[in-house]
């Protein structure tokens, strides 16, 4: 429940920070030409998902446009150099392609995407050599998301159970008169996926690149969701409501298998047991740790919840140790830092977005990006390097990284002359950012 | 096979009928040549072929070398009967050899790969996305997939890079009339065809109706814009930048009517503003055909090949020649003893020797003349077909080279001239199969001629016994089967034929005296020819002489024909588009020009007309005859197999007629499924004679077989 919620939270807050941008960008900037209308909240395009190489010389990130006269919306990956320089377009423009992720060793490029007629998505790969994408995984009713193995030889995949209503099964549907919803589940609907009629579960897989062998490692009844491969490979970290009745709770919990099991996930270990949304496990580098996001008062705050930091043993040993008590504001996505002393996160924090280091011994938090801007997500690379989207009031997203201190603005992909966009492809004010090495 | 051919039509220009390549196209080539493929011959425990095997196999073509020289592109093409499925895709492979890359992606076709001269691209051609176009998509070799370069708006059918990068030399065929109409202002049913050219039709294209043209562009990469660069009543073929990128030679047929000769020449343009023609320097004024031009590396010369007897139509064979670059007129024959045809000239990197292709007696070489003394060595020869090549930066050679055993595969000869195998695109599948014996010999003809045959033996061949043996026959007349991957043969002999494949006179590969001797005379030394390639496998104790099969396509069906009516020694004949009342296709086949040149007018030299057809002489035909042809073949038009069946079924023969629908010259690939069928299916019941009672005529023949030379042995 706490994880289905959490999604639909997301889904709100995205359409308010949409008008929130266009909105806010019709205060006449330096840059601008002209006052903002209509049409430019489809031509801005929208910069995402940057990831730094492994060696650290270039940022993979999408760029998604809108075609107003199809209604239809495209992501396409580019590059840039972290030293600066003409970004590359690594898709090609008349496919979309989504959630780039290099693989360990660097030579290649990841991403999923929906190639071809009647095709499900599936994850392609970019040889850094040269070449377009061949794709990696055949999985019939296709992939929703995929994470290295930390030595690049296996892909953990989240996979949705097929549809055994055979409803896309060949000279279905089209001709035939639609079936009447039957609904047992608690939880009846979603917006924007209508009656919640199947009981199709999502899953772990592990997928052999070389032998291209698909592992299913959980069953049952539940979704499993935000998957962490443990440093050494052997383990996987997962969220998954296993409570009686999913649908009358929110009460997700940490659990780790072996990355390797053949029983389907038969052997958990528990990590975690608040009765409120426990999510998004990372390992220490030691694998000792694993650090999540969980609540601190009541469950039933439900959404008004605080999402916390805390960390806990990768044995499900001792207490949950909670490290951002005094901060008091949402932290997003985590990664400990090489060191593992310490883990990055975002918060949100009095309309801004900031990326912080929180220590894990102390809880003290350091603002690595700071000030009146929005960070959204945050790739860390090798030597203190850190890749980010920033955008503030007047501009829209960028890739900038920040390197011994320093930020750079790497992209402006707002700026071409054409679009005419009434808004800003640069930072207005690059002293609104405080910049801190971690 | 058709495929592949409509494919490539819709790239290139089309063929103008008075054009060498038109030749090429209306005559089908053997099949060794459609179904080029790779490697080594098959597993000891490997199954036999199978007809399906036709989408197993992929084919290889177009090596194109990095600048740098560490890696070759090259293109993997696929068929399928699944729609969408079959396709072209491109890889590279590390020229010192190592594992390839697929440098496109599967589903989305692309052609004709090629470097920008500072390596940093690899360009190819597709029609991809919304246009749906052809256009130039790069590759930039730091990483990621094609974008598209050009966005000409009726697509682009060929292009060349600059010799510094900055241009492409785009080749464009104007858009059909009706195409650049406005949607309302197009007619709604198709308008009649109002026909005023001497040559009015061609295969596959349709009625000659229009004036388009396919003209010369150069396309600047950094503003984006196109600059048409000829202009005028002709097509533009060819196109060479010269070394300093400021000029371009190219092919054109410039004469008053060219539908009445070959009279291509050679030009030069300036590359930087648009050509009236007026402005155009004629670099060779031969009234035959010259073609394929490419600039020394100083400029000063423009290598080319050259046909200088245009009355000798397809019977001629080409040279190699040289003349100087600013239309003085001096002109070099490079291969005048050669008597060999010559194809895509390229200057070595020095400018000392010029390196080319060679179809040589059932092979296919690259050899290189010493444009200072004249002298021609092979630097790739031997019992293989080697085609399609390119130079590296010290002129290595990488070329695709199939064998009898081995589909097309990438090969180099590296720097030191040994030929080494870069590509294994079909091993796996090769290992799967077991491949019959293939035996390459020569025998005399009743004239005491040398003949050069390719025998294929069924796998598990065993010494002593005799088996059922078909003799097929190549189309053209003026092509050769050569020592490339014939996968019609193999499918043959995996069904337990012999399977006989010749180079009768006519054939190209011997010089131009023994294609020439088929001048005005088909059926007659030719028929010699290929019966003696029977007996030579009657003599080698492979074949029953009581269980003969014969056909082909083409020509391959003319001959059929002629050998039908002149001996009863085959059980069993499958005629596919064959000529066989000539007279009948003046002005319905597309050869109105090469019958003028060898037969002479219809009415004016009737006799010479109708010697060489079998028609007069049908009533010696008692070999039950499958007759084959496409419902719309406007090569070899299907009312002559009409009448070869009206008459066979007339006289109370054994035959059937097999039309197939909507189909030219070439079929399309359900269709060559079901010939292969129909093919196994006539053989074994007439020729193999399995699981079936042997058919007798039901009629008696009226008279002799045709007697003659060369006739019933």
């Amino acid at each position: 429940m706490k994880r289905v919620m959490k999604g639909s939270v997301a889904l709100f807050m995205a359409s308010v920070a949409t008008v929130a941008f266009v909105t806010l960008g019709t205060t006449p900037a330096a840059a601008q030409t002209r006052t903002m209308e209509i049409e430019d909240q489809y031509r801005i395009k929208r910069v995402g998902g940057a990831q730094v190489s492994p060696d650290g010389e270039w940022v993979a990130y999408t760029v998604s446009t809108t075609n107003l006269e199809k209604d239809q919306s495209k992501s396409q990956i580019w590059m840039v150099s972290t030293q600066g320089g003409d970004p590359i377009p690594l898709t090609m423009s008349s496919e979309s392609a989504g959630g780039p992720k290099w693989s360990p060793d660097g030579k290649y490029l990841s991403f999923t995407a929906t190639r071809g007629e009647d095709a499900e998505s599936q994850v392609w790969v970019l040889d850094r050599r040269g070449g377009e994408a061949q794709p990696l995984t055949e999985v019939e009713q296709g992939v929703g998301g995929f994470e290295w193995s930390p030595d690049g030889s296996k892909l953990l995949l989240t996979i949705r159970d097929p549809d055994s209503t055979g409803a896309t099964e060949e000279g279905g549907q089209q001709s035939r008169v639609r079936d009447p919803w039957v609904i047992t589940r608690l939880q009846t609907k979603r917006d924007g996926r209508g009656y919640l009629t199947d009981t199709r579960k999502t899953h772990l897989y592990v997928f052999d690149v070389q032998t291209k062998k698909l592992t299913q490692i959980t069953s049952g009844r539940w979704d499993e969701g935000s998957p962490s491969w443990s440093p050494d490979g052997s383990k996987i970290a997962f969220s998954s409501n296993r409570t009686e009745d999913p649908d009358a709770n929110s009460n997700s919990d940490i659990w780790v298998v072996s990355a390797t099991n053949t029983d389907m996930g038969g052997t958990l270990v528990r990590i975690t047991d608040y009765e409120g949304g426990d999510g998004g496990p990372t390992w220490s580098p030691d694998g000792e740790w694993i650090a999540y996001t969980t609540g601190l008062n009541d469950p039933r705050y439900s959404a008004f919840e605080t999402r916390h930091l805390a960390i806990r043993a990768s044995d499900g040993s001792g207490e949950r140790r909670i490290l951002t008590e005094d901060l008091d504001r949402n932290v997003g996505s985590l990664r400990f830092t090489p060191d593992g002393r310490g883990v990055l996160t975002t918060v949100s924090d009095e309309g801004e977005g900031h990326v912080v280091r929180v220590d894990v011994e102390t809880g003290d938090v350091t603002r690595l990006i700071d000030g009146e801007v929005r960070a959204g997500g945050f790739s860390p690379g090798p030597d203190g390097l850190l890749a980010t989207v920033i955008s503030d009031y007047h501009t829209p997203g960028e890739v900038f990284v920040q390197r011994g201190g320093e930020l750079a603005q790497l992209t402006e992909v707002n700026d071409s002359p054409r679009s005419k966009v009434g808004c800003s492809s640069r930072l207005v004010s690059k002293k609104a950012v405080a910049i801190r090495r971690f | 096979m058709t495929d592949q051919r409509t494919r490539r039509a819709a790239k290139e220009p089309p063929n103008r009928p008075w054009s060498f390549g038109a030749l090429a196209l209306l005559l089908i080539l053997p099949p060794s040549f459609q179904l080029s493929g790779q490697e080594a011959s098959g597993g000891e425990d490997g199954r036999p072929l199978q007809i399906h095997d036709m989408f197993e196999i992929k084919r290889v073509g177009g090596p194109q070398v990095s600048p740098d020289g560490e890696w070759v592109a090259y293109t993997v093409s696929t068929s399928s009967l699944e729609p969408g499925e079959s396709g072209t895709q491109i890889w590279m492979v590390p020229s010192a050899g190592g594992e390839p890359i697929a440098m496109t992606t599967e589903g989305y076709p692309a052609s004709n790969p090629d470097w920008s001269p500072d390596g940093k691209y690899l360009s190819f051609t597709a029609a991809r996305g919304d246009s749906a176009q052809t256009q130039v998509w790069v590759l930039d070799r730091r990483m990621g997939e094609g974008q598209e370069l050009t966005k000409e708006k009726w697509g682009i059918s060929g292009y060349d890079w600059s010799p510094d990068g900055s241009k492409l030399l785009l080749t464009i065929r104007d858009p059909d009339p009706i195409d650049t109409l406005p949607a309302h202002e197009k007619p709604k049913a198709t308008p009649p065809w109002e026909i005023d050219r001497l040559q009015f039709k061609r295969d596959r294209v349709g009625y000659l109706t229009g004036n388009q043209f396919t003209h010369l562009y150069v396309f600047d990469l950094a503003t984006k814009k196109t600059t048409r660069i000829t202009s005028g009543d002709f097509d533009a073929g060819s196109p060479a930048w010269s070394p300093d990128g400021t000029k371009v030679a190219f092919a054109a047929n410039r004469t008053e009517n060219p539908d009445g000769n070959s009279n291509t020449d050679i030009w030069v343009v300036d590359a930087t503003k648009t050509s009236d023609g007026s402005d155009l320097i004629q670099i060779t004024t031969n009234p035959g055909s010259d073609s394929n031009p490419v600039w020394s590396p100083d400029g000063e010369w423009i290598a080319y090949t050259t046909l200088d007897e245009p009355e000798l139509i397809w019977y001629e064979v080409n040279d190699l020649a040289m003349a100087r670059s600013d239309g003085s007129g001096e002109v070099r024959i490079l291969t005048g003893d050669l008597d060999r045809n010559v194809s895509t000239p390229r200057f070595s990197s020095d400018g000392q020797h010029i390196f080319f292709g060679i179809e040589d007696s059932a092979e296919n070489h690259v050899g290189r003349v010493n444009v200072r003394n004249g002298r021609i060595d092979r630097p790739v020869s031997g019992p293989f077909s080697a085609r399609g090549y390119d130079l590296g930066p010290d002129d290595e050679v990488f070329v695709s080279v199939a064998r009898t055993d081995l589909p097309g595969e990438i090969f180099t000869t590296g720097r030191d001239g040994a030929l080494t195998q870069l590509t294994q695109v079909n091993e796996k599948f090769l290992g799967s199969i077991k491949l019959g014996e293939v035996v390459n010999a020569t025998f005399p003809s009743a004239d005491g001629t040398e003949i050069e045959g390719i025998f294929y033996l069924p796998p598990g061949y065993e010494e002593g016994l005799r088996y059922p043996t078909l003799l097929r026959i190549h189309g053209g007349p003026v092509s050769q089967y050569s020592l490339s991957f014939n996968f019609e043969a193999h499918l043959f002999a995996a069904n337990g034929y012999v399977v006989v494949t010749a180079n009768p006179r006519g054939s190209s590969g011997y010089g131009q005296d023994f294609s020439y001797d088929l001048w005005a005379d088909w059926g007659v030394r030719d028929y010699e020819d290929v019966m003696a390639g029977v007996d030579h496998a009657i003599e080698r104790g492979w074949a029953d002489p009581d269980r003969l099969g014969v056909g082909g396509w083409s020509y391959g069906g003319i001959l059929t024909d002629h050998v039908i009516t002149k001996t009863d020694r085959f059980k069993g004949a499958i005629t596919g588009a064959s000529e066989f009342l000539y007279v009948t296709n003046y002005g319905h086949d597309h050869y109105q020009l090469q019958w003028e040149g060898e037969l002479g007018l219809p009415w004016e030299n009737r006799e010479a007309w109708e010697r060489i057809s079998p028609f007069n002489a049908v009533e010696n035909i008692i070999t039950p005859t499958l007759v084959m042809c496409g419902e719309k073949d406007w090569n070899v038009p299907v009312n002559n197999s009409e009448q070869i069946y009206q008459a066979l079924r007339r006289m109370g023969r054994e035959t059937q007629l097999v039309v197939y629908p909507g189909q030219g010259h070439g079929l399309s690939l359900p269709y060559q499924v079901d010939r292969y069928e129909r093919y196994l299916e006539w053989y074994g019941k007439y020729v193999k004679q399995v699981n079936t009672p042997v058919t007798k005529p039901v009629t008696a023949p009226v008279g002799a077989p045709a007697g003659g030379r060369g006739g019933d042995r």
